[in-house]
């Protein structure tokens, strides 16, 4: 029925009516705090490029993490920086590196709390690429053992959740089977199905000092032209086991979020990245937006577009305004 | 097997300065890839492509104690 019998406007007068009809809820138990962790002891760097952001040793990360607790942000997602790095990333699945330690004093101070780790070799490689080099190119099969090598090395330490984010053919599959033959058949994979090979990263490769040191990641994340490719990539990966999809970056490709949500109905995370998260706080440090209503419409935007959880610089600031 | 060829590759730490700090799993890991590579062509029947990997086993399973470069250059001699 049209105007003038019908009139949207009536239900958006007041707040109480407005709650009544809304479609969409941005909570804090749908955000994921990533965090940095470095060797050392008391260790509390800033990030220059990602204001707020900091690299932490374990015992100023286990701190952090019970702030992040006390927030009711659903969990954490961890990256490792290590002190050495090598060409074949052994770091990555040290029992004793960074992340495996840091996983287990999480854990061991805060067993509640939900502790996913990212799996990948970039922060861990001397060339900063995501697998073992040959000839220039990545070699992926190779690789495939290597990730799940260290996969298998978060689970022991504890890690509630594994997320591969290398972009390599076949990886959550052989995690998975790995996973699974070493007992782990509980741990679940958080698959980045939709890793476009982004410009949003710049800041991310200077926390995680990963940036890649020949070339660049083209010939293994995706063409930020290719939607279809990327709901491929989420249905394969979906096929080899994965329980949770991720696109990554989020504001971007929102249209990418809504249609892997809707092409496999399966779990859904966006990665809100650190070039997002910067440019808001560039443009709140110059008193050009209000940060606190752009950052929280982009992450119910990001939620509105289909996805179940975010993975924001953002969790912890915005956790405490929506509280 | 894997166990096996794990000891062989061990005593390769030996080449590199500091290869006693590799972490235990290397081993186990550099001798999985090749397994991979060589269970992938068996499932498929292509048995005739395995000699043709060598050179890129060789520079996999080296490459932890003696660095790329050399690792193949050593593959390029013995692949």
């Amino acid at each position: 029925m049209p105007f003038p019998a019908t009139r949207l406007r009536r239900l958006r007068r007041t707040e109480a009516l407005r709650g009544l009809v809304r479609e969409t809820e941005l909570s804090a138990s749908s955000l994921i705090q990533p965090l940095f962790v470095v060797a050392g002891e008391g260790v509390r760097e800033e990030v220059e490029s990602m204001p707020g952001v900091e690299r932490f040793s374990i015992s100023e990360l286990v701190a952090e993490a019970t702030e992040i607790g006390a927030l009711g942000i659903g969990a954490l997602l961890l990256f490792g920086i290590p002190s050495e790095k090598d060409e074949t990333g052994s770091g990555a699945y040290d029992d004793e590196g960074v992340v495996q330690m840091a996983v287990r004093a999480l854990k061991e101070a805060h067993p509640e709390l939900t502790v996913i780790t990212d799996v990948c070799l970039c922060g861990y490689t001397s060339h900063g690429h995501c697998g073992f080099v040959r000839d220039g190119d990545i070699d992926n099969d190779l690789t495939l053992e290597l990730l799940a090598k260290a996969a298998i090395s978060h689970a022991e330490a504890g890690a509630d959740a594994v997320a591969p984010s290398d972009m390599m053919d076949g990886r959550v599959g052989t995690i998975r089977h790995q996973l699974d033959e070493e007992g782990h058949s509980r741990v679940p994979i958080v698959a980045y199905s939709a890793k476009f090979a982004s410009a949003f990263y710049g800041p991310f490769r200077d926390a995680a000092e990963s940036a890649p040191q020949f070339g660049d990641r083209r010939s293994y994340q995706l063409d930020p032209a290719n939607a279809e490719e990327a709901v491929r990539e989420a249905q394969l990966d979906l096929q080899e086991g994965a329980d949770m999809l991720m696109v990554k970056p989020a504001l971007p490709y929102l249209d990418v979020v809504r249609r892997v949500k809707e092409e496999t109905g399966a779990p859904v995370a966006a990665y809100q990245v650190s070039g997002e998260y910067s440019m808001l706080k560039a443009a709140a440090a110059n008193d050009w937006i209000d940060e606190r209503a752009a950052a929280l419409e982009s992450l119910l935007s990001i939620r509105r577009a289909g996805a179940d959880a975010i993975v924001t610089y953002y969790a912890k600031e915005a956790a405490a305004w929506l509280r | 097997m894997v166990a096996h060829f794990s000891e062989e590759l061990f005593v390769g730490r030996g080449l590199r300065p500091g290869g006693d700090h590799l972490p235990q799993i290397t081993e186990k890991a550099m001798v999985g890839g090749v397994a991979m590579l060589v269970a992938q062509r068996l499932e498929r029947g292509t048995h005739a492509e395995l000699p043709a990997l060598a050179p890129e086993a060789i520079q996999f399973v080296l490459t932890p104690y003696l660095g790329s470069e050399e690792a193949k250059t050593v593959a390029a001699r013995h692949g």
